[in-house]
């Protein structure tokens, strides 16, 4: 096991250019939001001793001051999200198709990510969108009968307890389909690459998950056990200390940006995890 | 049974106009109380009575016709009330009232509308006495009355099979009082949206016979119980209480301790049983500051009542000697919303059951005062930047919520906050609970917390067991800070806050510094873009370093200071200690040539990495 998961970081590692080709393009489409929000704050605050506050950790008076003084102050930042989301999930996309190709083919870099990976650009939205559609599916097949049955919790029960229970239990559930649709949308792409044609890739996609379901399940678990790790160190590691020097603020950047840079990593690493699993498979 | 609420506690606190004596028999599975209740009413006007007015308050739940229902827009506490069985309904209504002859004035009664004319409504009974009551006399009453409970609306009423919190459920008499004009008269306000409490003081004895699988919990002290042939008897005993209510349930798990003599007794149903040590240290922490800053709890019991996830809206409220509060399964540590309601509830045990006044007419001064207070023992006890949350970093204090309910208001639209009930459209909290305790805040923050607690000190001594009015507040708080304060108005302190709908928001405008030898003068521009009125202090730092301050009485409208050629300024800051909590804006308060930009750069850079995460999680799902 242990022997598996380090040849599994081992290759990882060796696709570290394209993992951080990937970090960066997040970097660059997350930065403009960085900068809007902080001309929009600067606009609103940038003279104010207020500031004050804020540097000495969260401050709700001093934030919804701001809101409440201008209702629209974060619009332009909420639709700059909206805009470039979609944007980059296209980016996205040709970016990890690349990948993707490079992990199956053993092919190494960035130019062989960049250029392989607009090859397969137009099916893997395809896969993408199809990843889409059954997530919304599956959350209205899961979520609708659940709250037909419940009804209005609060008068449903003779405790909330039963209804907090039950809804862990659909959390549970939905994230097991949400692993499936993963394992199902990566190994699709997978096939797409060895040749396969699109809906063969899905039907070969399809038969890999039967196979491996428990496998998969157990790779997606294991990527969002670390995930909440992370998150859980993070918390611990950053608090709220505020910012009460520059220093501070450039150890907290400097944080950020390495988990950033994991959250990556732990992608390529699943990727390459469900490959491994997929060459046990056709071997 | 506990020896504090055991012993003859009765210190005839108050004047005992309204006395009670009754005997409860409950049909669980009809929800119907079958009643008996001996009324003693003392006279204390000079005025020969004729009729007495009764509070049949739970026929406002009779059907959609009444007031109350007719101006809840069809929904009450968030949820329909239109498509009700007749089943679900309640009402009230007594069957039988004999005086001291015997006669049955039942006879007489007839249903009144003093306020509305709503021929419907039949929440205020009056009934003629066939004998007059003289000025200083007492009027025995026998009475035979049956309350049918609803399923829960607006707190009172029955939940599933077997929960039940009995409140408005017995005819209660109105208050015959001196008017404004000092004219003397029923004060028999119909049941309306916005309206709850105003009671004469007395005692009452309540026996409760109800099927002994249920646990029954109330207001006042539990001197017997007897269980007998699957039946059970349970007497409580309370004194100097303007109401009582009880409440019954079949689950409830009994916590019981007791804090500077006070019992606090904790009925919860289990699967709450994570919320009773918050709950206990709640009471603690709110008998342990109100007993210091403003005055010992009159009472030698408190009953918690945390009604079940179905019976929600019977939770948030607060009854003599009882409070209802609410919790959910699993609800953290660092989410004090649990604590703070508990917190405010108690507080009610002052301003309401002590100091009675008429919530229905001056509401402020219940509501408003509690939440003063509730945030004060909140931000005591748990800081004043976390007592309400803290969760991942996020957090804020009790007092900032309160303030941001009053602050998030559309602030033209608002009404003055003394004012009644019924009149009251609109944002009910954001104004009556938080505007009040922001209104409170601000005189404390002018006059120092030391002379505000002298002026509620004196108000609750003077007033408790009273039913003191906004009159009675504003000559005390007159008479308290005349040693301790002169500096302003306080007349016009109360005249715009209480009755008027202005705002405050001071403002820096602009800092303009000039050179030596431009010919004109370095100036300052403040300004106050409200119409309130309050002096403030004014804090100027010269580029060199020096600090100054100046008073400014912060009138509406722009302030200029100007200064000779050549001065630097760097900041102005109106209030830096942000002793005016009414102000809705803090931030425009200041303006520097130096600001601190490392929080903009942190949030920004926290912004970027929050937007990368998003991507993050978006591409590994697509
Ligand atoms: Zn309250």
């Amino acid at each position: 096991m242990i022997q598996r998961l380090k040849h599994i970081w081992n290759r990882t590692s060796a696709h570290s250019a394209e993992s951080f080709c990937i970090y960066i393009c997040q970097l660059i489409f997350s930065l403009l939001i960085g900068l809007i929000f902080y001309y929009t704050v600067n606009d609103n605050l940038g003279q104010s001793m207020a500031l004050e506050q804020l540097a000495s950790g969260f401050d709700r008076t001093v934030i919804m001051d701001m809101i409440n003084s201008n209702e629209n102050v974060f619009s332009s930042v909420l639709s700059w999200v909206m805009t470039l989301t979609p944007i980059y999930l296209i980016v996205s996309t040709w970016l990890q198709g690349g990948l993707l190709f490079n992990i199956k083919k053993g092919e190494i870099g960035v130019i062989s990510q960049l250029k392989n990976g607009i090859k397969y650009l137009i099916p893997f939205l395809g896969f993408a969108l199809l990843s889409f559609v059954l997530i919304i599916l599956l959350a209205a097949i899961i979520g609708l009968p659940f709250k037909s049955i419940i009804g209005d919790p609060l008068t449903t029960f003779s405790s909330e307890k039963p209804f907090v229970i039950s809804l862990f239990i659909l959390i549970a559930i939905f994230s097991v389909c949400i692993i499936g649709i993963w394992g199902l949308s990566i190994s699709a792409r997978y096939n797409y690459i060895e040749g396969a044609p699109f809906w063969k890739s899905i039907k070969l996609g399809l038969a890999f998950l039967k196979n491996h379901f428990f496998k998969v399940l157990s790779i997606g678990y294991l990527l969002i056990g670390i995930h909440l790790l992370l998150a859980l160190i993070y918390y611990l590691l950053m608090g709220d200390r505020g910012a009460p020097s520059w220093l501070i603020v450039l150890f907290a950047i400097l944080v950020q940006q390495l988990f950033s840079i994991a959250r990556v990593f732990i992608r390529s690493f699943g990727y390459i995890a469900l490959d491994q699993i997929d060459d046990e498979f056709i071997g | 049974m506990s020896a504090q609420c055991n012993s003859d506690y009765n210190k005839n606190q108050s004047p005992k106009i309204a006395n009670y004596d009754i005997t409860v028999d409950l049909d669980h599975e009809g929800k119907v109380a079958h009643c008996h209740q001996t009324l003693k009413w003392k006279n204390t006007s000079p005025d020969t009575i004729r009729s007495l007015r009764f509070y049949m308050y739970m026929n406002a739940f009779q059907d959609l016709k009444s007031s109350y229902l007719r101006n809840s827009g069809g929904k009450v506490f968030g949820r329909d009330i239109a498509d009700r069985s007749a089943k679900e309904w309640g009402h009230i209504s007594i069957d039988k009232m004999l005086n001291s002859k015997e006669e049955d004035l039942a006879n007489n009664a007839e249903y009144i509308q003093p306020n509305d004319g709503n021929k419907y409504d039949q929440s205020i009974l009056e009934i003629a006495l066939n004998t007059p009551l003289l000025p200083g006399e007492t009027g025995i009453y026998e009475m035979d009355f049956t309350t049918k409970m609803p399923k829960t609306i607006a707190r009172a009423g029955y939940s599933q099979k077997d929960f039940f919190l009995f409140v408005h459920w017995f005819p209660q008499v109105c208050v015959y009082e001196q008017d404004k004009h000092e004219t003397w008269g029923w004060n028999s306000h119909q049941f309306v949206p916005g309206t709850e409490f105003f009671a004469d003081f007395g005692d009452y004895h309540v026996t409760v016979t109800a099927s002994d699988h249920l646990q029954v919990g109330a207001s006042g002290c539990r001197v017997s119980e007897i269980k007998e042939d699957g039946k059970q008897v349970v007497q409580f005993q309370a004194h100097d209480l303007i109401d009582f209510g009880f409440v019954v349930y079949s689950e409830f798990d009994v916590y019981k301790s007791t804090f500077r003599g006070v019992e606090i007794e904790i009925l919860m149903p289990p699967e709450h049983c994570a919320f009773a040590d918050r709950y206990r240290q709640a009471i603690e922490h709110g008998l342990e500051y109100m007993n210091k800053n403003v005055g010992p709890y009159p009472y030698p019991k408190i009953t918690v009542v945390d009604p079940p996830v179905h019976a929600l809206n019977s939770g948030f409220m607060e009854y003599p000697m009882m409070i209802t509060a609410a919790s959910f399964y699993g609800i953290p540590k660092s989410v004090r919303s649990v604590e703070s309601l508990v917190i405010h509830e108690f507080v009610h045990m002052y301003f309401m059951a002590t100091l009675a006044s008429n919530e229905k007419e001056e509401a402020w001064l219940d509501e408003g005062f509690v939440t003063y207070y509730e945030d004060r023992i909140t931000d005591h006890f748990h800081g004043e930047k976390s007592s309400f949350y803290n969760v991942l970093g996020f957090r804020s204090g009790n007092a900032e919520n309160s303030r941001l309910e009053y602050t998030k208001l559309d602030h033209s639209r608002l009404g003055p906050i003394a004012a009644p009930g019924w009149e009251i459209k609109g944002p009910y909290k954001g104004l009556i609970y938080a505007k009040t305790s922001l209104v409170l805040k601000t005189l404390e923050g002018l006059v120092g917390s030391a002379a505000m607690d002298k002026v509620i000190q004196a108000y609750y001594n003077e007033y408790k067991f009273k039913h003191p009015k906004e009159a009675d507040f504003r000559r005390i708080t007159k008479e308290v800070l005349a040693d301790v304060y002169t500096g302003f108005d306080l007349d016009l302190f109360f005249d715009q806050c209480l009755h008027g709908t202005e705002i405050c928001d001071y403002e820096v405008v602009y800092i303009e510094n000039t050179e030596l030898n431009s010919g004109n003068n370095t100036k300052v521009v403040l300004s106050q873009n409200g119409g309130l009125q309050f002096p403030v202090s004014v804090e100027i730092i010269y580029e060199n370093g020096s600090v100054a301050y100046m008073d400014w009485d912060g009138s509406p409208g722009e302030k200029v200071l100007e200064y000779g050629p050549g001065v630097k300024i760097q900041s102005v800051n109106i209030d830096p200690n942000n002793t005016i909590a009414l102000d809705i804006n803090f931030n425009n308060n200041s303006l520097t040539y130096n600001p601190n930009k490392k929080p903009i750069v942190k949030y920004a850079a926290k912004s970027t990495n929050w937007m990368q995460t998003f991507l993050e999680y978006a591409s590994f799902l697509f």
